[in-house]
């Protein structure tokens, strides 16, 4: 039987640690190998646990730790603040390329004649998809959006 | 979390939780880093328990997790391959010339949390899993695996 794999591992490993080990678990681990490699490899381990450095100061942890909680709320808030802005910036930009299908289709539907009005229509179509393009694919809010957001910093 | 009460959980587990760090991180300039990033996640986290055990468990997945992910980012970049200024790695890496020091940082990141939380922390095999995300009947042979390339590495492997 292995005893490190036993409910009593904890106490197994403490014994071992401070070389108290009792009379009975010495007999076992005469006779056990897997014992042994147990023993070993804590006693190897556990002058790592007694020279390791001295945990950074509370004051210092809090302090820092604060920060960074009051720096991810203003990070949270300012995606909250901006959220209105990138939907409508979505929501335009998706009127935009709405608005060129439909500039694309009148004038198939008015069937205009050589050179009227209606010519310009393929034109500003074009130019209305590009600029949705932009926006729809676009992720900042642009200068408003900053400029809205810059004051929850 | 009120301070008094973070300051008490620091209390009870800063010591074994940055001498995990420590040893589990291969860089010594990250531990600190990554033990004050697992405070700072408690901090601003929901977690609540009523036993110290529980916070202890809480906060070496964090560690952990985050000793994870500052691995798969170094190794993304290549940094654990560029040497420092003078060639070799920080002296702060070796204890007084300890050899089990050298064994350990030669192994695998997951080998040498194993190691630590099964032999120094002395956690059951459940906590192990829990930890490292893992389950938990693999732990064992995991453990096995480590235990023997530790004494392969000390040039004492067990016959």
């Amino acid at each position: 039987m292995s005893n490190h794999q036993c409910p009593q591992h904890s106490e197994f490993v403490a014994s071992i640690r401070n070389d108290s080990i009792g009379d009975d678990i010495k007999a076992h681990m005469a006779g056990c190998p897997k014992c042994q490699e147990v023993a070993e490899v804590v006693r190897q381990l556990a002058p790592l646990r007694e020279s390791a450095d001295d945990a950074p100061p509370f004051a210092d942890l809090y302090r820092r730790a604060q920060t960074r909680s009051i720096l991810g709320k203003h990070s949270r808030r300012s995606t909250r603040a901006s959220t209105p802005l990138r939907y409508f910036h979505r929501a335009t930009g998706a009127a935009l390329v709405a608005a060129s299908l439909l500039l694309t289709v009148l004038p198939l539907i008015l069937k205009p004649g050589p050179g009227g009005l209606l010519m310009i229509g393929p034109l500003l179509a074009l130019l209305a998809a590009t600029a949705g393009g932009i926006l729809l694919t676009s992720e900042s809010p642009g200068i408003a959006g900053r400029a809205a957001t810059a004051d929850v910093h | 979390m009120s301070e008094c009460g973070l300051q008490q959980v620091y209390e009870s587990v800063a010591a074994d939780l940055y001498a995990y760090i420590q040893r589990a991180c291969g860089h010594p300039s990250d531990a600190e880093d990554v033990f004050q990033e697992t405070f700072a996640r408690l901090l601003g986290s929901e977690f609540s328990a009523d036993r110290e055990i529980d916070y202890r468990r809480y906060l070496f997945r964090i560690a952990t997790n985050l000793m994870r992910d500052r691995t798969r980012w170094s190794r993304r970049w290549r940094f654990d391959q560029m040497p420092n200024e003078t060639g070799r790695p920080p002296e702060s890496l070796y204890v007084d010339g300890i050899d089990a020091h050298r064994a350990l940082s030669e192994m695998k990141p997951k080998q040498r949390k194993l190691l630590w939380l099964a032999y120094v922390e002395g956690l059951p095999h459940k906590d192990i899993a829990d930890i490292l995300g893992v389950a938990s009947t693999s732990v064992r042979v995991m453990l096995a695996r480590a235990r023997k390339k530790m004494l392969t590495h000390l040039g004492r492997g067990l016959r």
